[in-house]
């Protein structure tokens, strides 16, 4: 029997304006920082400095843009290959306005200051909430939708969605597990190591499912459509589901190589990495080749030439990133703006043409009329391209050379360049440069704006799109001698389930061992909790975002050593809630900072940083000498700590505020002597007190005395 | 010193089965997906790859 329905267009209009309208203001908030980064009176104002606006950028990007992007796409040809509409108009809507009101939330308190500080993931915990009930409601309309489809078998790429789903839902839990103190602050369940673990567990995986199996399920129904052709070999897409979904989970560790995470920990993730390059460059294959004698086409067809170029970026971007988890280029790599070019290649390249080709295919079909402009979408491909390569290549130079620079020796043994700050400035052309390719990407997307535009005011939206599909049999016997895979093709629960058991083993093989850690981490006893006035610093360090352009990580290189001092040891962290050991250092490390500098320096330093080392590129944080301390949730602070299980005495919160007030006295009491009249409820004494208090923990004794917690 | 960053995990009890579990499943769903994929017949394969093709859009 022949049913008729109609597929809901209206859905997919308003998630690819919001990707379109999100995109350009994630690529504006993206200049904006750029800019900073060579002028830093760019930072204006408090709310918008650079440490706040860049969790903004890279949020905006992940979150709204692709997110969007992602959501869009699937919502189209979800209900395509399963010949249904979606199974409620009203989750979808819900799912719509929901995800938009995460986004704008995220973009007022970011700027506020209202952050974890565990990267793409700093939303705080009342957002957390709302992004999980979002996804539980984008969930149960999916798999309605898979459940009531006239399709029997489902199409690999509704395989990665439900890949998808499952893991960030996974994912998203995990590492947002936190203690609330108030509404807009919380603590991180973890500590340290196993803080940074999980984030980095939820980090590369959030890449991983968030910005990839999304899109390569995107990837699998567009490019198909886009040539008029099916897939080059749909096995190769089976095994590279499987493979991908299950090695990827495994590779986070490759984040925190010469960290102070376990060995063993750190070449499970270098393994896994290296094996990643299989099933992804199958993957990229598998795309390319889709086009093979098709390839004229490419030439006057601008969305075969964005997806050609977006999966080409795929290929080297997951080329990259496994040779990147080997130590020895890691060595180099890490902290240095390599990793920004590296993510931009996948960033620009592969999420944003891979969504600027669906757009252009998208827009024409849906409002039933041709591209208002090919010449313009071909300028917009070029330009972005352009884009691409201004962006990218300056940062390999740059990276490259700065790290280079931090290891250089003079031959007697001594640092070339002492100064942090000789190899930033080595660099600054490098930021000008990146801040070119940056416009110009921008200027391709707001040709495409300008483009979609005209293309739409030509057409009518099709918003409900007729479609007729025989209904599926009732009582399905299967073919005979079917396979264990078709079943799973048949049973999408099961699908689900499966994938589910095979990221969850991932994740919990790599993290039980660090649980088990605890007892086993090398307890160091002069370690001991923050107190109240350092730990209200602390977190103005977190509300500033300070861990995205300085580091709390001194590796074991000789380089490091002699620049920061020992190097960061796993029993140094265990107070630390979250863990700031940072992946960027456009600043020094400051793991050893402590006792590095007289209080009077920070004090000049933080008002004008420029006053203390001449050119530097940092903001100035004058509010932190007007705003004071917030004295009545140190109590809440410090039992919500207690609850983490770190050992303050039993009742300490009553006392905590008289020992805040005692230590502040006597860092202005240090500060007098060096002819500064300061006000001891500063904010910015709280931040003295921290940075001063940071690394000196093993230094109080010469001889550093290990026991064996329990 | 190397005591502070290496050894960590030798007095986990068994430690050495978590790679070996890895291991293991790695090798197990690539040797099983191989197999899935070596012994399906042709016209199967055909019907999946042209879902994509087959909706009532004007591609």
């Amino acid at each position: 029997m022949i049913e008729r329905f109609q597929y809901d267009n209206k859905i997919v209009k308003a998630f690819l304006m919001a990707t379109i309208v999100f995109g350009i203001v994630g690529m504006l908030v993206g200049l904006t920082v750029a800019f900073q980064l060579v002028i830093p009176s760019w930072n204006v104002h408090e709310w918008l400095t650079f440490g706040r606006l860049r969790p903004l950028h890279t949020n905006a990007i992940i979150f709204a843009f692709v997110g969007n992007g992602m959501f869009a796409g699937i919502y189209y040809s979800l209900q395509r290959l399963l010949k249904a509409r979606m199974f409620s108009d009203g989750l979808s809507w819900l799912h719509f306005w929901g995800w938009q009101l995460i986004i704008v939330a995220a973009a007022i308190t970011l700027p506020l200051g209202i952050t974890t500080s565990k990267e793409y993931a700093e939303l705080e915990w009342p957002i957390d909430v709302a992004i999980t009930l979002v996804w539980v409601v984008f969930g149960i309309n999916m798999f309605g939708t898979i459940l009531k489809r006239r399709e029997r078998h489902l199409y690999v790429a509704v395989w990665f969605y439900i890949a998808t789903w499952v893991t960030v839902a996974m994912l998203h839990i995990v590492n947002s597990m936190a203690m609330p103190v108030t509404l807009f602050k919380s603590y991180s369940w973890y500590a340290g190591v196993q803080d940074a673990l999980v984030q980095w567990w939820y980090g590369h995986n959030a890449v991983a499912f968030f910005l990839t199996t999304p899109y390569l399920g995107l990837m699998y129904y567009f490019m198909p459509k886009a040539a008029n052709r099916p897939v080059y070999s749909y096995k190769l897409s089976i095994i590279h589901f499987w493979a991908l979904i299950f090695i990827y989970i495994w590779a986070g560790p490759h984040h925190l190589l010469y960290s102070s995470l376990p060995d063993w920990a750190q070449s499970l993730g270098t393994v896994f990495s290296i094996m990643l390059i299989a099933p992804s460059w199958g993957g990229m294959l598998n795309g390319l080749l889709t086009l093979r004698g098709a390839w004229d086409r490419v030439r006057d067809e601008p969305v075969l030439k964005f997806m050609v170029v977006a999966i080409t970026a795929y290929g080297m971007s997951t080329l990259e990133g496994p040779l990147l988890s080997t130590k020895f280029l890691n060595s180099i790599s890490h902290f240095t703006d390599w990793t920004i070019a590296h993510v931009h290649v996948g960033g620009l390249g592969w999420n944003g043409f891979l969504t600027f080709g669906m757009i252009y295919w998208l827009v024409p079909r849906m409002w039933g009329t041709k591209l208002y402009s090919k010449g313009l979408a071909n300028a917009h491909f070029w330009i972005g391209t352009l884009g691409i390569i201004f962006y990218a290549i300056p940062l390999y130079f740059a990276g490259f050379t700065q790290s280079l620079m931090w290891k250089q020796f003079t031959p007697d043994g001594y640092l070339v360049y002492k100064n942090f700050l000789d190899t930033v400035l080595q660099i600054k052309y490098a930021y000008w440069l990146r801040g070119l390719g940056g416009t110009l990407f921008l200027v391709g997307a707001l040709l495409m704006v300008y483009n979609v535009w005209k293309t739409i005011a030509s057409g009518k939206l099709i918003a409900n799109e007729d479609a007729e599909a025989p209904a599926l049999e009732k009582n399905y016997a299967g073919e005979s001698g079917g396979y264990w895979h078709r079943v799973i093709e048949r049973r999408p629960i099961m699908m689900l389930v499966l994938s589910l058991i095979l990221v969850a083993i991932g994740g919990i093989i790599e993290i039980v061992p660090t649980f088990l850690i605890k007892s086993n981490v090398p307890t160091i006893a002069q370690v001991k909790p923050y107190t109240p006035l350092e730990l209200h610093g602390r977190d103005i360090y977190i509300m500033e975002g300070c861990y995205t352009c300085h580091s709390q990580m001194v590796r074991p290189f000789r380089s490091e050593t002699e620049r920061y001092g020992e190097y960061s040891k796993a029993g140094e962290f265990i107070y630390d809630h979250p863990f700031q050991w940072g992946s960027k250092r456009t600043g020094p490390d400051l793991h050893r900072e402590g006792g590095k500098y007289p209080d009077s320096w920070h004090y000049y330093h933080m008002f004008d940083p420029t006053s203390m080392s001449a050119g530097s590129l940092m903001p100035a944080y004058p509010h932190m000498y007007e705003n004071t301390i917030d004295k009545e949730v140190i109590p809440a602070k410090i039992r919500a700590m207690q609850k983490l299980g770190v050992p303050y005495e039993e009742g300490y919160d009553q006392k905590a505020v008289a020992d805040l007030e005692a230590q502040a006295q006597e860092i202005v009491a240090r500060l007098k002597k060096d002819g500064i009249e300061a006000n001891p409820d500063l904010d910015i004494i709280a931040l003295i007190a921290y940075l001063q208090r940071l690394g000196t923990d093993i230094k109080k004794q010469p001889d550093t005395q290990v026991v064996q917690a329990q | 010193m190397l005591k502070f960053i290496k050894h960590h995990m030798t007095s986990i009890h068994d430690i050495g089965i978590y790679p070996v579990a890895a291991f293991v499943l790695f090798l197990g769903i690539f040797i099983v997906a191989s197999w899935y994929i070596l012994t399906t017949e042709r016209s199967r394969i055909e019907h999946m790859e042209q879902l994509p093709l087959s909706d009532n859009d004007n591609a």
